[in-house]
């Protein structure tokens, strides 16, 4: 028996910070179109069923668009002989019913809070049990594994569920990894969390991940799995990535550039390894968004950076094999090739600059870096409640952005410094 | 080093010299009047230390110094400076720079505006402070400089919440229509039923009116006569039609009775009544008379045939007589048409028949005529060839004539040319030549092979030589043939007799040659016409006899026939066939003739039969030889009476059968006249008659006048009783409508037809409503506008989101500069710095502070303590900026004089602008650092007042000071003493040591040109206004006594009074209002300051502080929401103002007490200016929002005021302070004081603003 298990699909939703061209395309890069590849792959492999752990669609009221493609799959899918067993998330405790009413051939499993389990027979004639927990409303407390699992049979059985785990307190249906531990199933699919962890042994268990990444705080591969159920009960998974969009971390090492013109041939070079290291995991991304972090040590930092100001490596668009990448985003995080500790030893403002870079990076005077720290935050605090920018809604940073930002500011500066003594005056 | 005296000989300005001693070794106040020396003074201390000071001018001045050796003095004359130490001389000492002296010599000159002292110092200081880096640029360049407010971001991120929430709000709304379809579907079905049911109930009312109508009908109809139905409305034409055609056949009847009667009197007028006679009879007739009129033609035709017969041979005849009768007028030769015309008559004459010829032409066979024929033309050519022949012999030359003859002959001309073509042959000249050329070189070689041979003895030569010889003799022998040739011609020519030519020359032989050829062929011209003569003669010859031959042929011809037929000549033809006419017109003629008979029997014959014919009708002629066209004419005029006859027979029957037709036509139109009164439902009568006709007429006319108001009434309910039927099986099933109808119930089936018709009037809004909810839905699944509008909105917030990394990116950076600047500055500053700022917040009592601002032009400026302002020199009052100069300048000078002997000060009028309070300031700091650092000051002044002014400093200022004394003659005075002396009794101990340090140079008493200080009164001062103790005064009424301001909650938290943080510790208030320190932003300065350390308990210290906290926590959370109080210079600086409504806004803006909402408000609500324009009022409220005039944020309550001053109040995490009990009452009250503060001025604002108003108004 194959089933074709996936979640967190978020259907309505466009992927954010693409580049000119493919901004121009979202509907080919976005979950729609994962879906729509997911569609074809049940058809194709013949599944047994698709699984979903939740959140298919972006938001629970959303009836007419991303509604609109769920419904045309699912269709599609039953059509094929392929029903559809969903449990409901937090973004679609009213799209997932409406479905299940619609179509025959969907089913939603635990409506209303409470464990439902359903029987499927593969093609093979392989039988296996689907327990599942829905949502009933968008924000829950309750806590899923409080309530009695259906008794489970002989065949193999699977848990499928959109929880928030080992979140006390969670507004989102909170579970415990020991809980999920020891409940009565031989497999946990599970929905909330888009990066996926689910791990194949002992048993599967763990977030399937979402099916697309929308943006770049979901790198790495995503898609959906296809959980095979032997007839002695076995349960084997493997990933099947699917999402046409993806997002990978481009770290370029600095170290030894003798000239900034450099800068560009590594970036082509890491994009060039990266495409070939993608390449070999079976890479199905129509486009690839890189988060360009330059790193090591070089002299040539300051002119790096500025180097970068004029010639915004966002720019960068390389084709390989049909996948398009771009860089969304770079962050200057190399340091300069100097004796930090020597030069924090000079009673200058530079001296005073690499000091204070080193506390930052741990290097002695907690306290001193505590209180650097506290102060900065108070400082910072106020930015995210000046008048336009409280209109993002940003929390004030936490002692780690803080320090995050202190530190690349200090290496700005000590950057800055270093070019006014090579400048003339 | 301290000036201990001074002695001036000579110096520029400066006449007579003067002397001071005794000069105090602390703070020496030196008095005079402008122009007494006071300046000169000190320019003789300069020039004493300094030798570049008056360079080359003439000075001659010399001084005592003390130092800690001893004393030390000093002459200089002219440019020479010598130090000496107890008469020895002595180096001089080391001195601070002299680009810093203006540190130590201050006037009042230099401190009223910068100098190049003050930039020297400012550059020193930065060099010493940034340790070469511009922390300033890199504070406002990359990544450290704020990318913006964000306020695009902000809106574009508001306007993309926007779209998405009306998205939402659309999908919302179809949702909710969406849901509503099945409902309006169910609907739909009811309303189609309701419809359908009110057809039925309309149908119902329509059967009801169609009874109703088919019953009015039926009366209409029955009020018409019975049988009007059998009517079709043309009735009435039908009888006129009938009526019509009987008179018709009446008339008919009466015409072919007139017709018979006609026809019988034609038959008896015809006269064949009863004779068998046909046409075919005349027919024959006819062919019998035409075929005699044929006869009569051809006898006719024969006849004139016979005639012409005749004719021709008359002209025949005639014609062959004509000759004999023309030849004898003609010379005997007889014309071809004389013989023609002879031959005409004498056919006409043969052809006469009637009369015998006398005279018969000649009867001629063909081969006579053909002999006749050939003689006469071989006749006519020999003629011809004889005339021809003697035309050509007359041309030729005759033999007998001897002048046509040549001169001579023919031979003889030829022998005369072969003698001269000879002549011309022969040619001597050019072989004589050769010959005689030949001959000589012959003889010369004979002669020469002669002599060779004797002298050689050789016969070779002799050989040579004969054979010359014989070339000679052959040369000899061919002598000159032509010549000898052209003699032999001559000869010839001359034997021929002819003429010689001219000469025997080649040219005159050529010519006579050519004489001669001409000769010749006139010569042979003539031989060869002689020889054509012969011919000639010879062929005439021969031609006459021809000719004679064919003469004598014709004659025998002639003699045979009778006729000469050389008469004719030529035109033999023509007499032939005359001949030859003249016999077939014989001919003709009798042919002629018998034919003619033959014709006129016949012609007799057929006249008889047709005149028989004839008589037997009547219609014989009385001729009995009547021709064929009178006997035609007689037939015919029988032909026409058979015509008639027949016609006349034919009229008969005709008319018999007309007169049957006519009567049964009358009588058939007559019962149909009957039979139409029947169809019309008019019975006749049994008699029938004409008037009951008229009368059955009459009603037919009548019943049809109102026939088409009955067919109407008829037709209406036809078609009433159709619709009943049609309505009726629509109905069918509807008994209970039928019921309705049947019942004639017209008010219950409208009424139900009411409530029906207003169902079914929702179906077309139900379908329309499901229709374009469905459309909208399948628009809504396609357009994908939330998840655009998300995805919209979504990027604004990623936008503005970077803007605030980069805004926290550049705070953060900025915070860390501002952080090491400040570290570094604090590490690295100057201690000249420090003390400056030290003593300048001393002198300005803390209102101020020393900022150093090290851009590119460094300089130095003063922060005042109550606003956070920062202003440079140029800014500030004269008095502040001299304190702050002076501070500098002396700190600065303590500071360059490090390791080098220090200097008195000498402060010029220095102070002459500060007020007493800060006056004494500065005269207390620099008494401190007289006393404390043992430098000696000289204070230079034209005020009495000023001395006094020195006199009153503060206590603490006069630690150490000792009593005035007053150099010069006052100083001498007992007043004066006794003064001092009792103002020392007063002032304590303090007062006194500080009395005793000052010491008074009045310079115009030591010059003896009068007094300045000329009554201790003069050196009185003012004491300072004390500040009075609270001593249980209730703190409103304290305030009151301070003069507390309200607080204003726009100003920095620095101007706020401390009253209002400390209500509850008044005392406190007090000492820091004598402190000086009367708001926070002096607290604030006082706090930085070590004097805090002995005015203030740490607890004390510790609470400011915290109150502080407070109040800034709660200044930042009274402004959220409020904007800033809009005045004039926001008005202008809008842009969105002008001059024009500049005054009327402003003061708008007054009166709403600067409220930027309310403002704009206002001028969009009925107050506003008249004619600021809308796009103004939008331009402004946009400008008074981005600068924060107006917020939009709410406003904080005093709930969350009072949270946010507790919150304060707690202060950093690390602190801790007090119990939270205690901090929540503290914090509370300090909110509550805050806040009745706020109300306090607010109040204050208002009843200003209403005094305006009412003045405005007044």
């Amino acid at each position: 028996m194959k089933l074709l298990c996936a979640a967190d699909i978020h259907l309505g939703r466009q992927p954010s910070r693409l580049p000119g061209a493919l901004a121009a395309r979202p509907a080919d890069l976005g979950p729609a179109a994962a879906w729509r590849r997911l569609v074809d792959l049940a058809l194709e492999e013949r599944v047994d069923a698709l699984l979903l752990a939740g959140d298919v669609v972006d938001r629970d009221d959303d009836f007419f668009e991303a509604y609109a493609d769920l419904r045309t799959g699912v269709e599609h899918l039953v059509a094929g002989g392929i029903p559809v067993l969903a449990v409901a998330g937090n973004h679609d405790t009213r799209v997932l019913p409406r479905l299940a009413e619609a179509v025959r051939g969907v089913t939603l499993l635990g409506r209303d809070g409470t464990w439902q389990a359903h029987a499927v027979t593969g093609r093979d004639g392989t039988r296996a049990s689907v327990v599942g927990w829905s949502f009933p409303e968008p924000v829950t407390s309750e806590e899923p594994l409080a309530h009695p699992l259906p008794p489970r049979g002989p065949e193999a059985t699977i848990g499928l569920l959109h929880c928030d785990r080992d979140q006390t307190g969670s507004s989102y249906a909170p579970v415990r990894s020991a809980d999920l531990r020891v409940a009565p199933v031989d497999a946990w699919l599970l929905g909330h969390v888009h990066k996926p962890d689910i791990a194949a042994d002992p048993r599967p268990a763990g977030y399937l991940g979402s099916l697309a990444a929308t943006d770049p705080g979901e790198p790495g591969p995503h898609g959906a799995w296809l959980l095979e159920v032997a007839p002695d009960g076995r349960l084997t998974l493997r990933s099947r990535p699917l999402a046409p969009l993806r997002w990978e971390d481009l770290p370029v090492d600095l170290t030894g550039i003798e000239d900034v013109g450099e800068v560009p041939v590594r970036i082509a070079r890491e994009v060039d390894r990266l495409h070939a290291r993608l390449a070999a995991e079976g890479l199905q991304a129509a486009a690839v968004g890189c988060r360009l972090a330059l790193t090591g040590r070089t002299s040539l930092r300051g002119a790096v950076a500025r180097s970068l100001a004029h010639d915004d490596p966002r720019a960068l668009s390389v084709a390989h094999d049909g996948t398009e990448y771009f860089i969304h985003a770079w962050r200057l995080e190399a340091l300069p090739a100097l004796d930090l500790e020597a030069l924090a030893r000079e009673p200058s403002p530079l001296g005073l600059l690499a000091r204070k870079l080193r506390v930052l990076q741990g290097h002695g005077d907690p306290e001193g870096r505590a209180a650097l720290l506290q102060s900065a935050g108070r400082h910072l605090a106020e930015v995210p409640e000046r008048r336009y920018l409280g209109a993002a809604g940003t929390d004030a940073p936490d002692h780690e952005r803080v320090a995050a930002l202190l530190e690349a500011a200090a290496l700005d500066a000590i950057d800055a410094l270093l070019a006014q003594k090579e400048e003339p005056a | 080093m301290r000036l201990r005296a001074l002695r001036i000989q000579r110096l520029p300005g400066i006449d007579p010299g003067f002397e001071v001693t005794d000069i105090a070794p602390g703070v020496n106040v030196v008095i005079g009047p402008n122009a007494s020396g006071k300046s000169s003074l000190l320019r003789a201390v300069r020039a004493l230390l300094y030798p570049e000071e008056l360079k080359g001018l003439p000075v001659d001045v010399d001084g005592t110094f003390e130092d800690d050796e001893g004393e030390l003095r000093v002459t200089r004359v002219g440019g020479a400076v010598a130090w000496t130490r107890n008469g020895e001389a002595v180096p001089a000492p080391e001195l601070p720079p002299h680009h810093l002296l203006g540190c130590y010599t201050l006037g009042v000159e230099e401190l009223a505006a910068l100098t190049g002292t003050d930039a020297a110092i400012a550059r020193q200081l930065g060099l010493e402070l940034l340790g070469g880096y511009d922390l300033a640029a890199v504070r406002d360049s990359g990544s450290f400089k704020p990318p913006g407010t964000g306020r695009s971001e902000a809106e574009a991120l508001r306007a993309a919440e926007e779209r998405l929430r009306d998205v939402l709000r659309d999908r919302e709304e179809l949702q909710r229509q969406q849901a509503r379809i099945a409902g309006w579907r169910e609907e739909l079905v009811q309303a189609g039923r309701a419809q359908e049911d009110a057809a039925d109930h309309q149908r119902a009312l329509a059967l009801l009116t169609v009874r109703r109508e088919i019953d009015s009908l039926r009366g209409t109809v029955a009020s018409f006569p019975p049988g009007m139905e059998r009517l079709r409305g043309n009735e009435a034409d039908r009888l006129a039609a009938l009526q019509a055609r009987r008179e018709e056949a009446e008339e008919a009847l009466r015409q072919a009775r007139t017709r018979r009667l006609d026809a019988q009197r034609a038959l008896a007028n015809s006269r064949l009544e009863g004779r068998m006679l046909s046409k075919t009879d005349i027919e024959e007739r006819r062919t019998a008379l035409q075929e005699l009129q044929r006869l009569e033609g051809d006898a006719e035709a024969l006849e004139s045939e016979a005639s012409r017969a005749r004719a021709r041979l008359e002209q025949a005849e005639a014609e062959l007589r004509a000759p004999e009768q023309s030849g004898a007028a003609r010379d005997g030769a007889p014309s071809p048409r004389g013989v023609a015309a002879d031959a005409g008559a004498g056919a006409r004459e043969e052809a006469g028949a009637a009369r015998p010829h006398d005279s018969r032409p000649p009867r001629l066979d063909p081969a006579t005529l053909g002999h006749v024929d050939d003689a006469l033309g071989r006749r006519r050519r020999a003629d011809a060839q004889r005339r021809a022949l003697e035309r050509e012999l007359e041309a030729l030359p005759d033999p007998t004539d001897a002048n046509a003859r040549p001169q001579h002959d023919l031979d003889t001309l030829r022998e005369g040319r072969r003698a001269l073509a000879a002549a011309l042959a022969a040619r001597p000249a050019r072989w004589s030549v050769l010959r005689a050329l030949g001959l000589t070189l012959a003889l010369a070689g004979s002669a020469g092979a002669t002599a060779l041979a004797a002298l050689a003895g050789t016969a070779w030569p002799l050989l040579a030589g004969g054979g010359a010889l014989v070339v000679v003799a052959l040369l000899l022998l061919l002598r000159d043939d032509g010549a000898r040739a052209r003699r032999d011609a001559v000869a010839r020519y001359r034997d021929s007799g002819l003429e010689e030519p001219q000469g025997w020359g080649e040219p005159a032989v050529a010519r006579q040659l050519a004489r001669l050829e001409v000769a010749l062929a006139e010569g042979t011209a003539y031989e060869t016409a002689l020889a054509r003569r012969a011919e000639v003669t010879r062929r005439l010859a021969a031609v006459e006899r021809e000719l004679g031959a064919a003469e004598s042929e014709l004659g025998a011809v002639a003699d045979r026939v009778g006729f000469d037929p050389r008469h004719l000549d030529a035109d033999l033809q023509r007499w032939l066939r005359l001949v030859d006419a003249v016999d077939r017109g014989r001919a003709d003629l009798a042919q002629a003739s018998a034919d003619l008979a033959r014709k006129l029997d016949a012609v007799r014959t057929r006249r008889d039969s047709l005149g028989t014919f004839l008589r037997d009708y009547d219609e014989a002629p009385q001729e009995p030889e009547a021709g064929a066209a009178l006997l035609g004419r007689r037939l015919e005029a029988l032909a026409a009476r058979l015509t008639e006859r027949d016609a006349a027979a034919t009229a008969l029957r005709s008319a018999a059968a007309d007169i049957e037709r006519a009567e049964s036509e009358g009588a058939r139109q007559q019962q149909e006249i009957r039979a139409h009164f029947g169809a019309a439902g008019l019975e006749p009568g049994e008699d029938g008659g004409a008037d009951a006709e008229r009368a059955l007429e009459v009603t037919l006319r009548e019943r049809l006048e109102r026939l088409p108001a009955f067919n109407d009434a008829v037709e209406r309910l036809r078609g009433a009783t159709a619709r009943h039927d049609d309505r009726a099986r629509e109905l069918a099933g509807r008994d209970d409508l039928l019921a309705l109808v049947e019942a004639d119930d017209e008010a219950a089936l409208s009424e139900a037809l009411q409530t029906l018709e207003a169902r079914a009037g929702d179906r077309d809004r139900l379908s329309h409503d499901i229709a374009s909810t469905e459309t909208l839905v399948a628009e809504a699944e396609r357009e994908r506008a939330l998840e655009r509008a998300h995805a919209e909105r979504q990027a604004a917030a990623d936008a503005l989101q970077e803007v605030l990394d980069a805004t926290l990116r550049a705070e953060a950076g900025r915070f860390l500069l501002d952080r090491v600047a400040a570290e570094h500055e604090e590490h690295s500053q100057p201690p000249a710095l420090r003390r400056a700022g030290a003593w300048f917040r001393r002198f300005t009592r803390n209102r101020f502070e020393l900022d150093y601002d090290g851009g590119r032009d460094p300089a130095f400026a003063a922060v005042e303590t109550a606003s956070g302002e920062r202003r440079y020199p140029a800014e500030l009052s004269t008095g502040t900026r001299a304190q702050l100069l002076l501070a500098v300048r002396v700190a600065f000078a303590l500071q360059a004089e490090a390791g080098r002997t220090p200097l008195p000060l000498f402060l010029d009028e220095a102070l002459t602008t500060a007020d007493a309070e800060r006056f004494q300031e500065v005269a207390d700091s620099l008494g401190t650092l007289s006393r404390e650092g043992g430098r000696q000051l000289f204070y230079l002044t034209a005020r009495a007042e000023d001395a006094a002014l020195w006199r009153a400093r503060s206590p603490a200022a006069g630690a150490g000071a000792t009593g005035p004394a007053v150099s010069g003659e006052a100083a001498s005075d007992p007043t004066a003493a006794e003064e001092a002396a009792g103002d020392q009794a007063s002032a304590g101990p303090t007062a006194r040591e500080a009395r005793a340090a000052l010491h008074i140079i009045d310079v115009a008493r030591i010059r003896r040109r009068g007094a300045a200080v000329t009554s201790p009164e003069a050196l009185a001062a003012d004491p300072p206004a004390p500040v009075p103790a609270p001593d249980g005064t209730p703190p409103e009424l304290y305030a009151t006594l301070l003069d507390v301001p309200p607080l204003d909650p726009w100003r920095a938290a620095e101007a706020c009074h401390v009253f209002h943080l400390l209500r509850d510790e008044l005392p406190l208030v007090r000492t820091l209002v004598q402190a000086g320190a009367d708001s926070v932003g002096p607290l604030g300065s006082l706090l930085k300051s070590p004097a805090a350390d002995a005015l203030l308990a740490a607890h004390e210290r510790t609470l400011i502080e915290r109150r502080v906290r407070g109040l800034e926590a709660y200044l930042a959370g009274w402004r959220r929401g409020r904007g800033r109080p809009v005045d004039r210079e926001a008005l202008q600086a809008s842009g969105a103002v002008s001059d024009t409504f500049l005054d009327r806004i402003d003061a708008l803006a007054k009166e709403l007490g600067g409220d930027g909402r309310a403002l704009v408000d206002a001028l969009n609500g009925p107050s506003k200016v008249r004619n600021f324009q809308k796009a103004k009022r939008r331009d402004l409220e946009a400008w008074l929002t981005d600068n924060g005039f107006i917020d939009p944020r709410p406003q904080a309550d005093e709930a969350e005021l009072r949270q946010r001053v507790i919150a304060a109040l707690s202060g950093p995490e690390s602190e801790v302070e007090g119990t939270p009990e205690a901090l929540l009452g503290e914090g509370g009250r300090l909110a509550a004081w805050l806040s009745a503060a706020v109300r306090a001025g607010e109040a204050r604002a208002d009843s200003g603003r209403a005094a305006a108003t009412t003045r405005s108004r007044s």
